[in-house]
């Protein structure tokens, strides 16, 4: 078991890759601390984990600190920071209105970097920890109408820079993860766009929106999960600061010359 | 030990010593059949018995990666002995220092044919067998000198940080074109680890460390064993959806 002993915060943990994590670090052997918007399915996740479920908006200033209290109290401290919590609203810069704009950046990158900040004297009782910032492929590369959520994604890789850098030597690394594609209902919102789009199905929408990525599949979030498990664990503990890209290669190729291939 | 590789055959060149061997060492303790592939055939052999000492399998090899035919030997062998190949960690390299002024192209030849051409040789006839057995993967062995220089002053080697550069770069085409075959590609890219690689350099040593702790991160000096974890990861199928990536193993040099 990689994470015995070890107690874990993971936000947005009720559904997608925030659950899936939650449910792969328990199988490792850590206790985890549930955080999001709903209740309902976070307490499913905390009750099949053995953990605990602290309902809260990432944009409430009173909610990190709960999570952490809780987490302390319940677990005796904290070692492990998983901030997955996001949401994607679309938009070109001449389109996004500040409501959308200010509501992506709170919770995209100011809701980590509230997580993080209560959670660092955990971290610094425990002599070090790990911080994992789920990022996207879109903190990499451009994706068409996103200006909130890219410039928020981008801002996480950064962040990670600079966790890295002013805490290593407390003993404390910081590590973004940038995914591309994976189903999730996040994902699913966007999928089904297409999908109504091109008049075609969700699993159909999928496989279009991913046939030019070498892998040719969306990621499941189990995929993910086990990606954030490697950067939480000392498996990871000569890395720090680093962009771990998950996408199934599609940041390294030239997605508009794979569209002649005649692969199906 | 993590990840499960038990019922897979992994081959590891350079394994001989440093990074190389504890990967050998590592992949054959989480259950993988091991073909230690060295220039060296005793070195290859060392690494062998320490994994037959602690129970594993391992079988040596000797091959120079620069040469076709040895390679393509070793190869036969493996298969041969362990049945199949699922994983390649292409590991074996050098390094030589010299300016520009002073680099003679017989100097820039070996760096360039051992660290590129070497694994152009190799992944050119371990990938088929790879698809053949129904896909795994492929972990190069790049550096942080692919993304930046080094101590240039002291350490002049552009023929080193070009051949570097260039695995960084084959890294990602060979993960476009083996994608199909089911075989993913990755790279890692590690900073100062305590091996016997530099020539002369010692990083134990107090005056090393002087000068690494300024920029490494996590308060010391790497260990093969450390890049061994994030090799067999790579491997792994926990990263199933990673392919092309270049993952840096460097105690948080290139942060800054």
């Amino acid at each position: 078991m990689r994470l015995e002993g070890k107690v874990a915060i993971v936000s947005g943990g009720g559904t997608g890759i925030g659950a899936a994590t939650a449910r792969r670090f328990a199988a490792e052997g850590a206790r985890v601390v549930v955080t999001g918007r709903r209740r309902e399915p976070l307490e499913g996740i905390a009750a099949e984990t053995g953990g605990l479920a602290v309902p809260g908006d990432a944009t409430d200033p009173e909610h990190a600190p709960a999570a952490v209290s809780a987490a302390v109290e319940r677990f005796g401290g904290l070692d492990i920071v998983v901030a997955n919590a996001g949401v994607g609203f679309g938009g070109s810069a001449g389109e996004v209105d500040d409501e959308r704009w200010a509501r992506t950046i709170d919770v995209n990158l100011t809701g980590p970097l509230r997580l993080v900040r209560a959670a660092l004297p955990a971290l610094l009782d425990r002599g070090g920890g790990s911080i994992v910032l789920v990022s996207s492929i879109s903190g990499l590369v451009a994706s068409t109408e996103s200006a909130a959520y890219m410039a928020s994604k981008t801002g996480l890789v950064g962040l990670a820079r600079s966790l890295a850098v002013d805490y290593g030597s407390h003993r404390i690394r910081a590590n973004a993860l940038c995914p591309g594609w994976v189903i999730t209902p996040m994902a699913d919102e966007g999928a089904d766009e297409l999908a109504a789009a091109r008049g075609v199905t969700r699993d159909e929408a999928y496989r279009i929106g991913t046939e030019q990525v070498p892998l040719r599949r969306p990621a499941t979030a189990e995929e993910m999960a086990a990606c954030v498990l490697f950067l939480a664990s000392d498996e990871s503990s000569y890395v720090t600061g680093a962009t771990l890209v998950a996408d199934g290669g599609t940041t390294i190729v030239d997605a508009g010359s794979l569209a002649w291939d005649e692969t199906p | 030990m993590s990840f499960d590789h038990s019922g897979r055959t992994a081959f590891v060149t350079g394994g001989g010593s440093g990074i190389g061997r504890a990967v050998a060492v590592r992949l054959a303790a989480e259950g993988a059949s091991v073909a230690v592939v060295d220039v060296r055939l005793d070195a290859a052999q060392e690494t062998a018995s320490m994994i037959a000492e602690a129970g594993g399998i391992a079988v040596a090899f000797d091959a120079d990666v620069r040469e076709r035919a040895e390679i393509e030997d070793a190869r036969d062998g493996a298969l041969a002995a362990l049945g199949h190949i699922r994983y390649l960690v292409n590991n074996a390299g050098l390094v030589r220092m010299s300016t520009l002024d002073e680099l003679e192209e017989e100097e820039w030849d070996l760096v360039l044919d051992t660290n590129l051409k070497g694994m152009y040789l190799v992944t050119r006839a371990v990938a088929p067998t790879i698809a053949e057995a129904g896909g795994g993967a492929i972990v190069n062995l790049s550096t942080i000198e692919s993304e930046v220089v080094v101590a240039s002053q002291g350490h002049p080697q552009v023929h080193y940080n070009a051949s570097k550069g260039g695995v960084k770069m084959l890294t990602k085409a060979l993960a476009v074109e083996l994608a199909d075959r089911s075989i993913r590609v990755n790279a890692v890219a590690p900073g100062p680890i305590a091996t016997s690689f530099i020539p002369g350099g010692d990083l134990r040593t107090p005056e090393a460390w002087a000068f690494l702790k300024e920029r490494i991160l996590v308060g010391r000096v790497g260990e093969p064993e450390d890049v061994a974890a994030a090799i067999s990861f790579l491997l792994s199928d926990d990263a199933s959806f990673i392919t092309g990536a270049q993952l840096p193993v460097d105690g948080g040099w290139l942060t800054r």
